[in-house]
């Protein structure tokens, strides 16, 4: 025989600890969260079956790094801090410029982001970036 | 003649919406929050000041530390793989962004090969992940 056991008054769920629980949980996730961000420099490199674009030799500036780290803007040394103003003044001549980043082989990656961002600085849209030759 | 106005009796302050606002800021952090699972490799990013801010929806992550060793989201790879794993991220996903986590101190001719590879695999979107100046104003 099954005893049936009677409640007492009206049944109730608790609902003050449920806000608790949900504090808890706050808590948790806010000090977890990481908001996905990270900083870069966006490029669209050209596809493989691009066809070749010919450009005419006033519209091209040549920015080289040598294998000691020296610049070399157009064949003449140039310092890095000089590459922006150089660029923005040829930009404002020849508005199709584009900017030849020639890299030495053994030159660290960071000599040439550097390049990069003062040729950004100076809002040259086209540029290419060219291994140089060891 | 200033008039007093009275508070009445037993005043409370209602602390029920209060649950409410918990569990909406709940639920928006336990939608926006992602546990990053790959650690990728230890690079030294370059510097730069024109690098823009982005999420990192979409995107494949290649490392490429100082001694060359090449990582593409959490698996160690080779050059001639990397085309192979890209090409496969690529169909599924239909548009791919590739962040790039160069250290600042590998020789550019490692990375001129490594975007020569991209090139074959077809990568039209690339990001060279730098680091913000701090001394920049």
């Amino acid at each position: 025989m099954r005893i049936r056991g009677r409640l007492k008054g009206r049944p109730e769920i608790a609902q003050a600890p449920m806000s608790d629980v949900a504090f808890l949980l706050l808590i948790f996730f806010l000090s977890t969260t990481i908001f996905d961000f990270e900083v870069g420099i966006p490029m669209v490199l050209p596809g493989v079956q691009s066809t070749r674009e010919r450009v005419e030799r006033e519209d091209v500036l040549e920015i080289a790094t040598a294998a000691d780290g020296t610049i070399t803007i157009d064949g003449l040394p140039a310092l890095l801090d000089s590459v922006e103003e150089t660029v923005r003044a040829r930009l404002n001549a020849r508005p199709e410029l584009t900017v030849f980043l020639v890299t030495h082989p053994s030159v660290p990656y960071r000599r040439m982001v550097e390049l990069l961002d003062e040729v950004r600085a100076a809002r040259a849209r086209r540029i290419m970036l060219k291994l140089g030759e060891g | 003649m200033r008039e007093r106005r009275r508070l009445p009796r037993g005043a409370r302050i209602p602390t029920a919406s209060m649950a409410d606002i918990a569990f909406l800021l709940l639920i928006f952090f336990l939608t926006s929050t992602i546990f990053r699972l790959e650690t990728g490799l230890e690079v030294d990013l370059p510097r730069a000041d024109s690098g823009i801010g982005a999420a990192r929806t979409r995107s494949a992550h290649i490392w490429l530390d100082r001694t060359g060793e090449l990582a593409v989201d959490d698996r160690i790879v080779d050059l001639e793989t990397l085309e192979q794993v890209l090409g496969a991220k690529l169909r599924a996903s239909g548009e791919l962004i590739v962040s790039l986590q160069i250290d600042e101190e590998v020789p550019y001719e490692m990375v001129d090969r490594l975007i020569g590879a991209l090139r074959r695999a077809n990568i039209r979107n690339v990001r060279l992940g730098t680091e913000e100046d701090p001394a920049a104003p």
